[in-house]
């Protein structure tokens, strides 16, 4: 998880290039500020719960929506909680998974 | 009266309503086997589901709130033995990999979810489960057999 890594450019799915399937990844990315809006609000809220299982659901669902380089962050958010790390070590690792979500977009690169 | 043929059953549980729209897409759109699929967010009513029969595959997430998968699969396993569960995971204690086994598991996917394992699992879980209806009705059968006099 290098610093060029996070801080490069759009990512875009795997599956932009799937007809049966691409229309359902560009619904994944307009849902994308919810998301963010949604680890937000727990974390802020200090419900450590919730946000794990956002964690959870978010490294499931971005690999398997072809945003395979959100996994290991939004892995490494839910171990961070589950192993009760520090406030301050589990809000670098959102603010990490938040960067990487803002990227995201629909289509296929230019 | 011989049943009509059917398609097979298959019940999608995951709390996450993203993974149900994708995995539902990928299996009506991709998958050999022309499924009848249901899908569902919510555990409890997918134990309820469950109950009421007629579940030939059931494909799982493990953990969820309330009722996990273990439960569903305990539940499915009740109903109809034949039925066969595959589990999603993103990752997994032994204890529960070790118990989904114990309690009759076909398989499980890892999270993210691969297509083409997803679309082959089912083949196979399609296959064991018309192998074990037909075995079962066989012996049914023989049960009821008028006897010659």
């Amino acid at each position: 998880m290098t610093h060029d890594t996070l801080q490069s450019e759009a990512i875009y799915s795997s599956l932009a290039t799937d007809p049966d399937l691409c229309e359902l990844a560009e619904m994944y990315v307009d849902e994308m500020p919810d998301k963010i809006v949604a680890l937000e609000t727990a974390f802020s809220s200090g419900d450590m719960e919730a946000l794990r299982q956002k964690a959870h659901q978010l490294k499931g669902a971005a690999g398997s929506y072809g945003f395979d380089q959100l996994t290991p962050y939004a892995a490494a958010l839910e171990a961070s909680i589950r192993n009760q790390q520090p406030p301050d070590h589990i809000c670098d690792a959102l603010n990490q998974v938040i960067t990487l979500c803002r990227r995201v977009r629909s289509g296929q690169p230019q | 009266m011989e049943p009509q043929n059917q398609n097979p059953k298959l019940l999608l549980v995951d709390d996450d309503p993203n993974m149900i729209r994708l995995l539902t897409s990928v299996i009506s759109c991709t998958a050999e086997v022309d499924f009848d699929v249901e899908s569902l967010t919510d555990p409890v009513c997918a134990r309820n589901r469950i109950e009421e029969g007629g579940v030939d595959i059931l494909v799982t997430d493990l953990e969820m709130p309330a009722v996990n998968g273990l439960e569903l699969l305990r539940c499915a396993k009740r109903r109809n033995a034949a039925t066969q569960v595959l589990f999603m995971t993103g990752h997994s204690t032994q204890e529960a990999l070790l118990s989904a086994l114990e309690h009759g598991a076909s398989d499980y996917l890892l999270k993210p979810v691969n297509q083409l394992e997803l679309l082959s699992l089912l083949r196979h879980a399609y296959e064991r489960q018309q192998r074990w209806k037909k075995a079962l009705l066989g012996t049914w059968r023989g049960r009821h057999v008028t006897m010659p006099e």
